[in-house]
Order: C-alpha cells, then structure tokens, then sequence
C-alpha cells in the first residue's frame, strides 16, 4: 500500500511513544513502513498496535531490547576506548609520549624551584575530564540538532564524561586540594600532579582517536 | 509445518552472518524477509529477535553499518567487518558440526 503524507505521519506518532532513543526509532519506523509498502488494501490505524506487537514484542519488549543494545554499546564502546588508552600507554617510545614526559619534567623542575604553579596541571586534567561531555553538549546542540530524540551514542558520551568528572573530583578532594582529606606534603601532591596530568593527556588522546573511528562514523 | 523459535536462538547469528556474507549490506526488514523466501516461510524471523542480535554482533565489531536517506526516512544496512567475514567461516563450520552430531544424536536421515 502507499501510504499519504496524514497516514505516515500518524505511523510516526504512535511509533514516536514506543521507543527511547533515535536509533531504535529509526529502525522502527523504517521496519513498520516496509511492512505497510509491501501489505495489499487499504491503511487502517488498528494495524500499526498490531504489527508491532506481533513482529516487536509490544512496547515492553521493545524498551527491553534498547535496554539490552545500549547496554551492548556502552560495553563494546568502553572496551573500545580502554583498548585505544591501552596501547597510547604501551607506545611509550612514541614521539608523543616522549614529549609528554619532558613536559612533565619541564613542569617538575619548575615546580621544585616555585616558579610554575600545579593548579594550571589541575586544570589540565578537569578539562581531559569533561572532555567527552563538552562533545556530549557538541553533538547534541550542533552536529545532532535536527534529532528528535536522545541518541544512544551521545548517551554513552556523557557518562564517560560524567565517569571521568566523578573520579577527577574524588582525586581532587582527596589529594590535590588544598582541604585534602589526606595529609600530604607539597612535594608529593606536586608528582601527584604531574602523574595525573601525564595520565589525563593520554587519556584525551585516546578520547580523541576512540571518537574519530568509533563514534563519528556513526553520527 | 512452522519451526519452533526455540531451535532458532542458537543458530540466528550464524544465519545473519551467512546472509551478509552472501550479500555487501541488509538492513533489517530485508533480512527477515530474505530468510521467509529461503526457507519458503517455514522460519519466521521475529523483528524482537533480530535487532538485538544484530546490535550484538555490531557491538562485539563483526558488523559494520551506514545509513541512507530511502523515501524520506532513515536506513540503517549492516556489513560484514573485517573480523566478520573471518567470523563467518568459523561459525559456518560449528553449525556444520552441530549439525552432523545432532543427524547422529537423533538418528535423523538428510532428506534431499
């Protein structure tokens, strides 16, 4: 059958309730309308209820799967990007790396005689941190504007981000600021700094590369 | 005679796999419909079974996929990956062995 401009944009209504996410929605429509195209008579609303109960499981089942699919992205993303981390980390001879240490010495040096202050090294590793929010916000205002629902990528993007925010504070409270919880000297919380900083530069580099093969080929 | 979905669980990455093999890209409702023509509507692939799979295998990077604009709505088809396509040769081959054991197992006859 072919559908009108009203009867397809009713299809797109009831479906629009079913579905969470973009992507699920999107798949949903696509599948639902190549069922209707390809059935002979006229459009009735009572067919739509009933081709998703019978080919989706109903709306519990279909909540349920992109439970079951974000559940799998976040996974297989965050491996990804564990996996991306781990071997910037072993290519410790790369020319980066080695940069980055003699950054950090450049720092450590500075720092022992007063001159740089570490606090700029906290901003360093709160930035790495909000990073992927920053994307999160990037994608959601600008690149996926035009989506009518909240895509499951960008939701991994902000829990990472939310993940990284979590844990720079707890290393901030509890070691680098200056109400610390725990009683250490300067000189401590300076190589604190500079391992955290040395950490949080590999991390964003490896945000970086995880985003451009990962999750930008899907936007 | 319609066969049971139950039989159908273990086997529905295998199937996926095989007809993306034989074909560059699928998307979901081509799938479906491509095993009803196969099995001449004896295997009903469920859509509430398909899309977690075929999330599964593309999150576990067997599968690859793109979108397309096909009369003004999105299109999301699915591809073997490099690991896909080496993936499909091993799970062709457990099926095959499956197989072999259950014709021994239940003293059953190929009936071609």
């Amino acid at each position: 059958m072919k559908l009108s401009k009203e009867e397809l944009t009713e299809v797109s209504q009831y479906l629009f309730t079913l579905t969470r996410y973009q992507e699920t929605y999107d798949e949903l429509y696509d599948h639902v309308l190549s069922i209707l195209e390809e059935r002979e008579g006229p459009f009735d609303s009572r067919l739509i209820p009933e081709l998703v109960n019978d080919n989706f499981g109903g709306h519990e089942q279909i909540l349920k799967n992109e439970a079951i699919s974000l559940e799998e992205l976040n996974l297989s993303s965050g491996g990804l990007l564990m996996k991306e981390t781990f071997s910037k980390l072993s290519a410790f001879k790369s020319f980066d790396n080695i940069s980055l240490l003699c950054l950090c010495l450049v720092f450590y040096s500075q720092m022992t005689y007063g001159v740089f202050n570490p606090v700029f090294l906290i901003y360093a590793m709160f930035f790495a941190a909000l990073y992927p929010i920053l994307v999160y916000l990037y994608r959601t205002y600008f690149v996926n504007r035009s989506l009518v629902k909240p895509s499951m990528k960008n939701v991994f993007l902000l829990r990472i981000g939310l993940y990284g925010c979590f844990l720079s504070t707890a290393f901030y409270l509890l070691l680098l600021s200056p109400q610390r919880l725990f009683d250490i000297t300067n000189y401590t919380r300076t190589v604190i700094c500079l391992v955290l900083y040395y950490f949080s530069s590999i991390y964003i580099r490896s945000f970086h590369a995880f985003y451009k093969k990962k999750i930008k080929v899907f936007a | 005679m319609a066969i049971s979905n139950e039989l159908f669980k273990g086997t529905l990455q295998t199937i996926i796999l095989h007809l993306l093999s034989e074909n560059e890209r699928m998307y979901g409702y081509e799938i479906t419909q491509k095993v009803k023509s196969v099995t001449q509507g004896e295997l009903l692939l469920k859509e509430g079974a398909l899309y977690p799979a075929l999330h599964k295998l593309e999150a576990a990077g067997l599968l690859e996929t793109s979108t397309e604009i096909v009369d003004n709505r999105l299109r999301k088809y699915y591809a073997l990956s490099k690991d896909g396509k080496a993936e499909v040769l091993n799970k062709l081959q457990e099926a095959r062995d499956f197989i072999q054991n259950l014709q021994l197992l239940l003293n059953l006859k190929p009936s071609y």
